[in-house]
């Protein structure tokens, strides 16, 4: 198979609270290989953001704390880089995008000054090339009429215009992997599929891997080739896109794609909830953390952690039963 | 939905929830500051309320042959130039100067309050009569008003109370506003509308409550800076008169003989500025114990 | 004899009637001297009716008014003009007292369960506080409290607790109770699911289709995802920049789009399928949806329109001049296009 981008392993990210820890990322492996999209899918709190987080440098130290066996970006282990060091990469080498553009573009910029600085800052260009390579750039992503608008501020750029904004800065300097954070949470379906389709044809064209985080198992779906489920800081189950949907192991993955309302469903057929809430990060359950809403559990699963085990070829699922 | 389904009684009993009030006591309860604010600020009150019990002179008895001298056993404080107890005199004029400084929080805690949440409720036209109303008595110089008021009714210390408290609630006023406007957005807010509350009901049972963190913590800087400008009053000679006596007045006293006499100066000065820092901690302490951004 | 004839005819007439409904807010410039500079067409001109016992979907995008509706139908936000009726009553002719009392009878359950509880009330305060303001207290005000929070999925231990205090979904589902605990029989249920998050939405979406079954309740269900939408719906109305492009059974709505917009809207819904998602022909709109305060002449869609660029001259003259009206197709269907038949 194909070379590894980036390699994950046994990561953690905790956060200390009134009286204990908070597992935001409680021991994650993962692989991306080069060329591939990975879809990390979770709900709020499952630890699906901070593990990129953790991975790039991103949390806040202290009060966080962040340690693992490592994370292999290109042969080189990020838990153990250097900020100076990480601060070269990120940007660079690895780009993210977020849910909300505006908080992540500065207000009080121009367009052209953010996305020179990315270019000045990395690749030691002079402010026109930078310029000249900015509005090509914005060409590419399908802002209309660059020249003009580049010297535009955030605030003038529609939800889906400041989306393509962040995208075209992430891919200025040719990163190999793009780490796109609920890119489409925020917009509306019809510009989500605007940006969606993007994402697939930036993939393509870059030759790098993309890391999706999401929610929505909808958008995994047409865009991901593997996806990892992560609960509660751990990844539950890992497998090829297809297969996920198709016949999903973990009782977890299983819920989530029997709760979700379809639009080429059978209509009214009852959805089946998952039953209770997730769990709080700093108060897990013994044993797994999804047992208290699992139909399947058994007495065994209140006692230990599942470990992750091989289920066919490129499948692996964390649970006793499965 | 019309019959009632009866509910097993052990199941009933209550799992009691910890408000935000509670949240903000706990918080303040940690705040070391606060506590030893709020302490020696009790401290003060039982000192200036109950211990004139305690001592065997009143704050007007003089003994002009025995005039001013420093601090003895008979006279802790000493005594001024007509003789009087200074002990007495600073705990009496603490209780002039604490009761101004109360009575003028309550007059802007009930008038500003109200007001303030009406206007920003309301809105429009209701708003800008209101606000305009206090812009222009804002405009009025303070010290014009309280001399106008000493001029046409006399010179009493009723006045005095009335003078600070027409001018204190103009700010609280504003800050209640702009509270409230904000405040009004939320869809709690909808919801009671939707749910066919009364407008003066949603003032007074989700704006005012919701918007109660500033109000407190702009409530504790009234105090000091109310009894400052009776303290300023009573220098010009437009508060309280001898021989009553507060803060304001002792220390205008002591700061006029402050080279023959300084302890005329130091124990009510000591007292007072003591009180005005602990009501500023105690303030400090309040916002941060209520300010929700701080919550864990 | 004649009482039975009235009631047939008053069941046959819908609960909710919207006619040519319009909500503008002006926006003002200027700090001293306030003049209006524009007006934001957030409603232009929506009709609809809602049977008894009936759920109308509205969905739409960000900014095209849906929300605004709902609003205006719970009074909540001042309409400019156009008929509400409520069972028959002219909604918008109420004022004042009378207006709050009749606000029991139609409710409403809000996006953000934590914004619309107020952070400092008990729960019980919460619910109970509906049935004090119109009057309805009495002994059994606790038992009734606990009886509704019960229904709608909550401990009713739980009832001295504050929204602060418990997770998203247990907060709508307080909200919820609190919607309810009136007895209405309109209930707008605004984005009720968007907030939640993904395991929890399937929890409260069959709860609202539930307690509806249960209470006979009729409800105008506004969000943004269709699937959600779909679900529980009997018919959609799809709404753009202030005005309803199609209303059709739920059932239609997916398998017969009528509406350009509909059609592209219904493609770019991902489903949570790789095989289907491959299969799918995608329509993939260009641009944005234009601001509300200067709404294209003609059709509203027409710049953004797919259909539009293969259309002869006659026809796009017709989609940039004339406002296409909803119209009945044979089916039931209702579209407000010049080009479909």
């Amino acid at each position: 198979m194909s070379e590894l981008l980036l390699q994950v392993r046994n990561l953690h990210v905790h956060y200390p609270v009134d009286g204990g820890v908070s597992r935001a990322v409680d021991g994650v492996s993962l692989d991306v290989r080069r060329g591939e999209t990975l879809a990390v899918v979770g709900e709020s709190g499952s630890g699906k953001s901070q593990t990129m987080y953790g991975v790039l440098g991103l949390v806040p130290r202290p009060p966080g704390r962040v340690f693992g066996d490592g994370a292999y970006f290109e042969g080189e282990d990020l838990l153990r880089a250097s900020e100076r060091r990480l601060r070269g990469i990120r940007g660079n080498r690895i780009a993210m995008i977020f849910q909300d553009p505006m908080t992540a573009l500065n207000p009080f910029l121009t367009v052209e000054r953010q996305l020179t600085e990315v270019l000045e800052v990395h690749k030691g260009l002079r402010r026109k090339e930078a310029r000249n390579l900015a509005i090509e750039m914005l060409a590419k992503v399908g802002i209309p009429d660059p020249e003009r608008r580049i010297d535009q501020y955030p605030h003038q750029f529609s939800g889906g215009m400041r989306q393509r904004v962040m995208i075209a800065m992430a891919l200025l300097c040719r990163p190999s992997l793009l780490v796109a954070d609920e890119p489409t949470t925020a917009l509306d379906v019809t510009i989500q599929a605007q940006i969606l389709e993007l994402l697939r044809a930036t993939r393509r064209e870059m030759d790098g891997s993309i890391i999706l985080i999401t929610h929505d198992l909808g958008v995994v779906a047409g865009n991901a080739d593997r996806i990892a489920v992560m609960y509660a800081g751990r990844v539950v189950e890992k497998g090829p896109s297809r297969e996920i949907f198709e016949s999903p192991l973990h009782p977890y993955t299983r819920g989530l794609l029997a709760s979700v309302p379809r639009l080429d469903a059978e209509q009214k057929a009852p959805l089946v909830p998952i039953p209770g809430q997730p769990p709080d990060p700093s108060r897990l359950p013994s044993g797994c953390p999804f047992r208290p809403r699992c139909p399947a559990a058994t007495a065994r699963c209140a006692q230990e952690y599942p470990p992750t085990r091989s289920a066919g070829p490129e499948r692996e699922v964390a649970c006793w039963v499965a | 939905m019309t019959s009632t389904v009866p509910v097993a009684a052990p199941e009933l009993e209550e799992i009691e929830g910890t408000s935000l009030w509670r949240d903000a006591w706990r918080r303040l309860k940690k705040n070391r500051m606060a506590v030893a604010a709020a302490a020696v600020l009790g401290g003060i009150v039982l000192f200036c309320v109950a211990g004139p019990l305690f001592v065997p002179y009143s704050f007007d008895e003089q003994n002009l042959e025995y005039g001013a001298r420093g601090p003895s056993a008979e006279h802790w404080f000493g005594t001024d130039l007509h003789g009087r107890d200074l002990l007495v005199r600073t705990m009496y004029g603490g209780r002039i100067s604490l009761a101004v400084g109360l009575a003028a929080t309550l007059v802007s805690l009930t008038i500003g309050v109200a007001y303030g949440a009406i206007a920003g409720y309301f809105g429009g036209r209701v708003d800008a009569i209101m606000m305009r109303v206090v812009d222009v008595l804002y405009t009025l110089p303070f010290m014009f008003v309280v001399i106008l008021f000493l001029v046409l009714f006399g010179r009493s210390i009723v006045l005095l109370f009335v003078a600070l408290g027409a001018v204190s609630w103009l700010t609280m006023a504003r800050i209640v506003r702009g509270q409230v406007l904000s405040l009004k957005q939320s869809e709690f807010v909808d919801a009671a509308r939707a749910a066919g509350v009364r407008d003066l009901a949603i003032v007074f049972r989700h704006l005012v409550p919701n918007a109660l963190g500033p109000i407190v913590v702009y409530a504790t800087l009234t105090v000091p800076r109310v009894m400052l400008e009776e303290a300023f009053l009573s220098y010009l000679g437009l508060g309280v008169q001898p021989p009553m006596a507060s803060w304001g007045l002792l220390v205008s006293d002591g700061a006029n003989n402050m080279m023959l006499h300084p302890h005329l100066l130091i124990f009510p000065g000591l007292l007072l500025t003591l009180t005005l820092f602990s009501l500023n901690f105690l303030g400090d302490g309040l916002r941060d114990a209520l300010d929700p951004r701080m919550r864990t | 004899m004649l009482g039975r004839v009235m009631e047939e005819a008053s069941t046959a007439r819908p609960l909710v009637e919207v006619e040519d409904l319009r909500v503008h807010f002006p926006v003002y410039r200027g700090t001293v001297l306030k003049r209006k500079a524009a007006v934001v067409r957030a409603v232009d001109g929506v009709s609809f009716a809602i049977a008894r016992g009936e759920t109308l979907g509205l969905v739409g995008e960000s900014g095209c008014g849906k929300s605004t509706t709902g609003r205006a139908l719970m009074r909540l936000v001042p309409v400019t003009s156009g008929n509400i009726r409520f069972d028959g009553e002219d909604l918008l002719s109420l004022r004042g007292e009378v207006l709050r009392r009749k606000r029991r009878h139609f409710q409403m359950i809000f996006q953000d369960p934590y914004g619309s509880l107020d952070p400092r009330m008990t729960v019980f305060d919460i619910v109970a506080e509906p049935l004090l303001a119109h009057g309805m207290g009495g002994p059994d005000l606790r038992d009734r409290v606990q009886s509704m929070l019960e229904r709608c999925g909550m401990n009713p231990r739980y009832i001295r607790r504050y929204p602060h205090e418990f997770s998203g979904g247990q907060r709508q589902r307080v909200a919820i109770a609190r919607a309810l605990i009136l007895e209405p029989s309109f209930v707008v249920c605004d984005e009720p699911v968007s907030a939640l998050d993904v395991s929890i939405r399937a929890q409260v979406l069959n709860l609202l289709v539930e307690l509806q079954r249960d209470l006979g309740l009729t409800y105008l269900f506004i969000a943004h995802d269709l699937a959600a939408v779909r679900h529980v719906s009997d018919r959609i109305a799809v709404m753009y920049l202030g005005r309803i492009v199609e209303l059709s059974p739920a059932a239609e709505i997916y398998r017969r789009p009528a509406h350009p917009y509909t059609q592209a809207l219904i493609s770019a819904v991902p489903i949570p399928d790789p095989r289907a998602e491959a299969d799918r022909q995608r329509i993939v709109l260009e641009g944005d949806v234009p601001s509300p305060l200067a709404p294209p002449r003609g059709c509203r869609f027409h710049p953004r329109c797919p259909r539009f660029a293969s259309l002869g001259a006659v026809q796009k003259a017709r989609c940039r001049e004339e406002e296409p009206l909803l119209r009945v197709l044979g089916d039931g269907r209702q579209v407000a296009c010049h080009h479909v038949d």
